[in-house]
């Protein structure tokens, strides 16, 4: 690598990332049962029905399509593993994923990537980075969406 | 046509001034994308919603010398990092010479390679993502011609002239660092922001942790 040198002038050079608020996904889900492995504690907790709101998109949460598949690691943080379906207002289906970590310390920040139809009005989901902070209180979780521009 | 100020009047309301002030003071030849891109509306949430903000965490630069693609159903590439530096408030070291690649397909940008930290710690990376053109166009690629019965083709590739259209690039990375004082990444959401450059072939990321 001697022959490349990242040019000064970027170094001092975040690249600008704007953060637009997308909608809320209030959601119903069942206790969280962990199974004890050898990879750690195995999350299941089912995913009971919700609401999407939010000037972007708007819906309703598939009951029994999916739910948190999480591990629990040795450190106490949830590597959160969740999938399931919405259904939009016009009754298309979308595929939702979330990554990332549920803390001891209440930090719960999500990644989350969508599958929706081409050519439909919610394709611009296919290629969204989105972020998204989840506030859990028993049952419900409510999660926001922020989609990094 | 919103300027520059009303984007960051926007954005000052999800309270990330750390990422703020660094947005606020990019100078570039090329431009931010952002400015390039021109209208960029950002929506505040209503009050009540919870917020997210950003901060600057560290950048890494990655410079390519090499460039596959497999004609597959999903376009399979193989770019591989030759090397790279990282730099910033929270990281600094190189990026391992060849310790991977970005293998994108159909689903977008989707690089594994490992960093190694200025005091010798190996933290893997893997990094989704897209990378979009704002201004409608298509990177120019040449078709593949039919092949020739028993004749491998020339896969290699020539990076297509990205960093001269307005582009968006935008990653989400999970790291994996060993336990001690970097270990703070395993459990920290981030969000990347990618830049292309050429002469040399290479791309300048900057990586914010989700607060």
């Amino acid at each position: 690598m001697a022959d490349f040198r990242t040019p000064d002038a970027t170094r001092n050079l975040p690249g600008p990332v704007a953060l637009n608020y997308s909608f809320q996904l209030i959601a119903e889900f069942s206790e969280r049962h962990v199974s004890r492995t050898s990879r750690g504690g195995r999350v299941f907790r089912q995913l009971r029905g919700g609401r999407i709101e939010g000037p972007l998109l708007q819906g309703t949460a598939y009951a029994g399509s999916g739910g948190d598949y999480g591990l629990i690691r040795e450190d106490g943080v949830e590597d959160v593993h969740e999938r399931f379906m919405l259904r939009a207002a016009n009754g298309e289906w979308l595929y939702v994923s979330h990554v990332g970590y549920r803390r001891p310390d209440g930090y719960h920040r999500l990644q989350a990537s969508f599958d929706a139809d081409a050519g439909g009005p919610y394709a611009w989901l296919n290629d969204a980075v989105m972020l998204v902070t989840a506030d859990e209180a028993d049952a419900r979780t409510t999660y926001s969406y922020y989609q990094a521009i | 046509m919103i300027g520059r100020r009303e984007i960051l009047g926007g954005a000052a309301v999800l309270g990330a001034t750390a990422w703020l002030s660094g947005a606020a003071g990019a100078q570039d030849a090329a431009g931010s994308d952002i400015d390039r891109i021109g209208a960029t509306r950002v929506t505040p949430p209503p009050p009540g919603v919870p917020q997210l903000g950003l901060r600057h965490a560290f950048s890494v630069s990655i410079v390519f010398r090499e460039r596959v693609r497999i004609q597959s159903l999903g376009g399979r590439v193989f770019v591989p990092t030759a090397g790279g530096e990282v730099w910033g408030e929270r990281l600094q070291g190189r990026v391992q010479p060849y310790s991977g690649a970005d293998y994108a397909g159909a689903h977008g940008l989707d690089a594994s390679y490992v960093i190694e930290a200025s005091d010798g710690a190996l933290i893997y990376i893997n990094n989704h993502g897209f990378m979009k053109r704002m201004d409608g166009s298509i990177a120019p690629r040449t078709p593949a011609p039919p092949r020739a019965r028993g004749q491998v083709p020339d896969q290699s590739f020539v990076a297509p002239p990205d960093a001269q259209v307005p582009l968006r690039m935008r990653l989400t990375p999970v790291f994996d660092a060993p336990i001690g004082p970097h270990d703070w990444m395993n459990r920290t959401v981030f969000v990347g922001h990618g830049q292309r450059y050429m002469n040399p072939d290479h791309t300048i990321f900057n990586y914010y942790e989700v607060l």
